[in-house]
């Protein structure tokens, strides 16, 4: 297995090599840093000199990818222009607060989800199921910042206009007590939840349906099994081999910076800071970022993967 | 006796009758799904409302008009007017044109791309396969926001360059289905028997293999043509996707977000139509999925397999 585990992340290393080179030459070919220096040239030899050293701007556009290359494997990301302290340090400041809403949605998040397809899975065409499909299905189709602006005006804006009382911030706004820092994070938290269910519940209810209508499920009912037990012992733990897949996709995805959600919130997670340095542009926190999401990606999915050995002693890894 | 001569009789005439064809059995599928149904008239009637809208109700979508800013709905403007007096209405439909162009142009570009790369993979395997399944699973491995959103920025300069940047990411979803297809059909009988009676890759690929290949494509496109909606206007919201004086829904919405707090219907429309899109888009890949891929239902359940 260990083995298994090496190969996958030796195969993952030069598929993240040429995905940061394109980045990095993307990035590179469309900005100059030197612009801000032409128009005062005699005067600034010194500071053009510097950014022109700083950037490696005398190297050739194609072959500057890999000089960072060679201060990554040194584990030396670079100084993040747009934020002032260097790449590494702004991942993991910016990363834990983007993982104190990503980690309580995803839990929330896949509990309910669970909950609702076996729910639905066993209930198929009840009332019930009918309702709840069609919500997840409602859900699905709404783009993150819908969501997040629906919400946010709902709970955070308009609750105060009707009820007079603001039970939740729509953003960061106190620190250390428990209490208000819980009142921060529920709506973004919320937001990203409710779209994550909508997307798993309705995979999970295909998955648990097709293994209720297996041959060893039948038989585990005959055998006079209580209904609690092939449900959940035998059902669930068969239907959740994909759904594992999904979750890790999912949770690599949250805790990658969701984007969106979080500028709405003015969270001050990964996604604000990456906008920021698209925006500037600030190319060392650009590949950071590209960096830590796909590296998050790959080991999740390689978590994902051992869990299926776990769960499914059929597969073997070799 | 005479029951049982008639039902036999019944019996022989069902035989005696022309068996339907594959595409006539799904289209009899495909309109006895009520949702898919629902989700085609929705589409068609939302993408005539946003050709048709604005001949009605013709305002310039990009010409200020001061006299008349921040309107709430009314007659002379449907929608209302932003703040420097442009006409939603005009303005919602023209992005709501655009999200479908980009769409449809990035839907049928990544399927044209990736239906052709995964059936190469699939059909050939070996080396070209290894090196085409790697190139699938880097695309896996990225994150698509970031990795639009840098892309975006520096070469989605108008609305079918935006659309080829995202076909050009979105191609994997399609070559990895077309993949999974080929390298189960080629190990048919029928694919062999062909291949003994001499038949050339081309044949086999044109003939038995690509329409085998379709339903389950088809059935992606729709799913893609819902993601590609959504990650449009949200490449647009962060400002990144269709550029002004120009606008998409997405756009519209992050213009109208500064305002949200007493004005939140103005928010609330543009982000509502691109639910709506979606879920009409999601409806017909459902209603697709059930008519030309049976085995693949989920729905009426798989007991009879």
């Amino acid at each position: 297995m260990f083995a298994y585990v090496l190969r996958r992340v030796l195969a993952t290393i030069p598929l993240l090599m040429l995905t940061l080179y394109l980045v990095h030459v993307g990035v590179s070919a469309t900005t100059n840093p030197l612009a801000d220096f032409y128009l005062c040239l005699p005067k600034c030899q010194q500071g053009y000199d510097r950014i022109l050293e700083v950037y490696n701007l005398d190297v050739s556009i194609w072959l500057r990818p890999f000089l960072w290359f060679q201060d990554a494997a040194t584990g030396d990301l670079g100084f993040s222009s747009s934020i002032g302290i260097p790449v590494s340090e702004v991942l993991r400041v910016r990363g834990w607060n983007t993982a104190m809403i990503a980690v309580p949605s995803f839990i929330f998040g896949s509990i309910i989800a669970l909950l609702l397809s076996v729910y639905s899975a066993r209930r198929q065409y009840s009332f019930g199921d009918y309702f709840f499909t069609g919500l997840s299905f409602i859900g699905f189709a709404f783009p993150s910042f819908v969501m997040a602006l629906l919400l946010q005006n709902i709970f955070g804006v308009q609750f105060e206009n009707w009820f007079g009382v603001k039970p939740f911030n729509t953003g960061r706004k106190t620190g250390e007590n428990v209490l208000e820092l819980l009142r921060d994070i529920t709506l973004p938290a919320t937001s990203l939840a409710i779209l994550g269910i909508a997307a798993d519940s309705r995979f999970g209810r295909a998955a648990m349906l097709e293994t209720l209508n297996q041959d060893y499920i039948r038989t585990a009912r005959a055998k006079g099994l209580n209904e609690r037990r092939v449900v959940w012992r035998h059902a669930l733990r068969n239907a959740l081999i994909p759904i594992v897949t999904l979750w890790a996709l999912s949770l690599s995805a949250l805790l990658g910076g969701a984007v969106v959600t979080e500028s709405i919130f003015s969270w001050p997670g990964l996604g604000p800071a990456f906008l920021k340095a698209l925006g500037e542009p600030d190319l060392a926190l650009v590949l950071g970022f590209v960096i830590f999401t796909g590296v998050i990606t790959v080991v999740f999915n390689l978590i994902a993967d051992l869990l299926y050995g776990i769960l499914d002693p059929r597969i073997r890894f070799d | 006796m005479t029951t049982l001569d008639q039902s036999s009789a019944n019996a022989l005439e069902g035989l005696a009758d022309k068996p339907k064809s594959f595409g006539r059995l799904a289209w009899e599928r495909f309109i006895h799904h009520r949702l898919a149904i629902l989700g085609l008239v929705g589409l068609i009637l939302i993408a005539l409302g946003f050709i048709v809208g604005p001949m009605i109700n013709s305002y310039p979508f990009d010409k200020p008009d001061v006299l008349s800013r921040l309107q709430g709905p009314s007659r002379e403007h449907w929608f209302g007017t932003d703040e420097i007096g442009r006409d939603l209405f005009v303005r919602t439909a023209r992005g709501g044109r655009y999200s479908l162009a980009i769409g449809l142009l990035s839907a049928i570009t990544a399927t044209a791309i990736g239906t052709l790369i995964g059936s190469v993979a699939g059909y050939f395997g070996r080396a070209v396969d290894a090196l085409i399944a790697q190139l699938i699973n880097l695309f896996l491995v990225v994150p698509a926001l970031i990795v639009l959103s840098v892309f975006a920025l520096n070469f989605g300069s108008n609305w079918w360059r935006l659309a080829i940047v995202l076909a050009g990411l979105l191609w994997v979803r399609i070559a990895r289905v077309a993949r999974g297809v080929v390298l189960s059909i080629k190990e048919q009988e029928y694919v062999m028997a062909a291949r003994a009676a001499g038949a050339s890759h081309l044949r086999i690929i044109t003939r038995h293999i690509l329409p085998n290949v379709v339903g389950a494509v088809t059935v992606e496109i729709t799913l893609l043509l819902g993601s590609v909606i959504v990650l449009e206007s949200t490449l647009s919201f962060l400002g990144l996707g269709v550029r002004p004086p120009d606008t998409s829904l997405g756009r519209l919405v992050a213009d109208a977000k500064g305002n949200i707090d007493n004005d939140p219907l103005r928010v609330l429309t543009p982000g509502l139509v691109i639910v709506l899109i979606v879920l009409c888009v999601n409806f017909l890949g459902d209603g697709l999925r059930d008519a030309l891929d049976p085995r693949a239902r989920s729905e009426r359940g798989s007991g009879d397999d």
